[in-house]
């Protein structure tokens, strides 16, 4: 592993090395026309110099999409809300604060099968609640605790799943899939030597913030699932 | 022939190093061409780091202009060789000259070359971030990096223009030492990345780990500029000497 990197290493450096020399070489100030060419590059190096300056500018002009609304959490406080979220739901009283998603279904079927089409909701949490008649209807809520990215809320970025009644089956499904990607600046590496930051590694956080669907179905509806583990409140 | 005239050595530097500045002026456009590359390059990010829960996958890419400044300091040390040559070296009796003023026109055109090459190097920046803002949908994570704080500006224009100074001194030793024996050319190559190879191989920390603990694990700046323009003296010195011993023109 070593050697390859060396290896990669020195052809890179070769590379530099051979395009450098190529191009002082190939303009060296002995060659005619030297004074049509010293106009040339003090062009050239004059119209990167305005760009870059432009870009310092722009920099400080532009709204940078996702980075101002993001705001900071405290961490302690997320693992602490989910754990409450979580024996909430089990003792029948989930705080609707946490409530990002809400279906409603008519439903008559003495027998619910509830499936998942993704490898995702195997292991999800779902907590039934047994109403106190038999009324029809299969109220369904996702809850979920805030999440957070280096310690700022990026709850807004997390896609819904979805519940679809399909006959007599309800089947979970995410689409679109959860896949964030994000993108962070950190300053050259001779600023970062005398910031703390770490030289030539980067150092994220990502946490999770605590999820489950709540199901709250007619007294005497009969539940099967295939994989999923359901798990009731006051059980 | 005699001269009646007597030539201060400052004014022969100050001419030197006004000549070069128009007549190595190529070298800036190699710069530019190297940074343009290495911006390219950055756009891809200089780190990647993926999580996963049970629900989420994110994925932080990490952008920096790092690539820029190593490209800039190798840009650096060959034009710190490239002007100990021959074909740059005999412009300098143009005028009436001695070897250390034509030794400090150089050293002043180097620091110049590397303050430009800093401060171009911490400005691609910015344009890195205007092109990634611009051609990339991602979420932004803000980090210290997006102030643009005129400490922060100035503390890596600084730094990054010692970085290149010191590979500019190393490589104004380097050319010194290839004229003065072209065995060097072929030698120090090939000890370097033997050396390379062989600590790859042991396992053991070379010459460019206990390097990198002394300039870069510097975490005060007084202290790393101290270490830099020390190192570069020491370097240059050592060319001056060598060259002392290099033939008269004729």
């Amino acid at each position: 592993m070593g050697i390859v990197v060396v290896l990669i290493l020195f052809v890179i450096v070769g590379g530099v090395l051979w395009l450098v020399t190529k191009l002082l070489n190939s303009n060296n100030v002995h060659k005619r026309g030297r004074y049509a060419y010293t106009r040339r590059v003090r062009m050239v190096f004059g119209g990167y110099l305005a760009i870059l300056i432009v870009s310092l500018l722009l920099n400080t002009l532009l709204p940078v999409k996702g980075l101002n609304q993001l705001e900071k959490v405290d961490r302690k406080e997320l693992t602490s809300e989910g754990i409450v979220l979580y024996d909430d739901a089990l003792a029948g009283q989930v705080d609707e604060k946490f409530l990002r998603e809400k279906w409603n279904f008519d439903y008559k079927g003495e027998k619910l099968s509830i499936a998942s089409s993704t490898a995702t909701y195997q292991s999800a949490p779902i907590v039934v609640e047994r109403k106190e008649q038999n009324d029809g209807k299969i109220e369904a809520g996702f809850y979920m605790t805030k999440s957070s990215m280096n310690g700022l809320d990026i709850t807004q970025y997390v896609q819904l799943p979805e519940l679809d009644l399909i006959r007599d089956k309800l089947l979970l499904s995410n689409s679109p899939i959860n896949e964030i990607r994000f993108s962070q600046f950190t300053n050259v590496f001779a600023v970062r030597q005398f910031t703390g930051d770490r030289l030539f590694s980067h150092n994220s956080t990502f946490e999770e913030g605590q999820w489950i669907f709540y199901l709250k179905v007619p007294k005497d509806l009969k539940l099967e699932t295939s994989g999923l583990s359901l798990q009731y409140v006051g059980g | 022939m005699m001269s009646l005239t007597k030539v201060r050595l400052w004014d022969v530097v100050k001419q030197q190093y006004r000549y070069k500045l128009k007549g190595y002026i190529q070298v800036f456009m190699s710069m530019v061409v190297l940074q343009v590359l290495a911006l390219i390059f950055s756009l891809n990010g200089v780190g990647n780091a993926g999580a996963s829960g049970g629900l989420l996958n994110v994925n932080t890419s990490y952008f920096s202009a790092d690539f820029v400044l190593a490209f800039t300091m190798l840009w650096g040390f060959i034009t710190a060789i490239l002007i100990t040559t021959k074909a740059y070296s005999n412009d300098d009796f143009i005028f009436v000259t001695n070897r250390l003023s034509s030794h400090l026109s150089n050293v002043l055109f180097l620091v110049t070359a590397s303050i430009l090459g800093g401060l171009t190097t911490i400005l691609s920046t910015f344009l890195l971030k205007v092109i990634v803002f611009l051609f990339k949908s991602d979420v932004y994570l803000a980090s210290s990096a997006d102030l643009a704080a005129p400490m922060t500006l100035l503390v890596g224009v600084s730094s990054a223009s010692l970085y290149i100074l010191l590979l500019c001194s190393l490589g104004y030793l380097v050319g010194t030492l290839i004229q003065w024996s072209k065995l060097f050319a072929v030698l120090l190559p090939a000890v370097f990345v033997g050396g390379l190879l062989l600590n790859a191989l042991s396992g053991e920390a070379g010459i460019l780990a206990v390097l990198y603990a002394f300039f870069m694990t510097e975490s005060s700046f007084p202290l790393f500029f101290l270490k830099v323009v020390c190192t570069s003296v020491v370097l240059f010195w050592g060319a001056f000497g060598l060259s002392n011993r290099l033939e008269v023109r004729p």
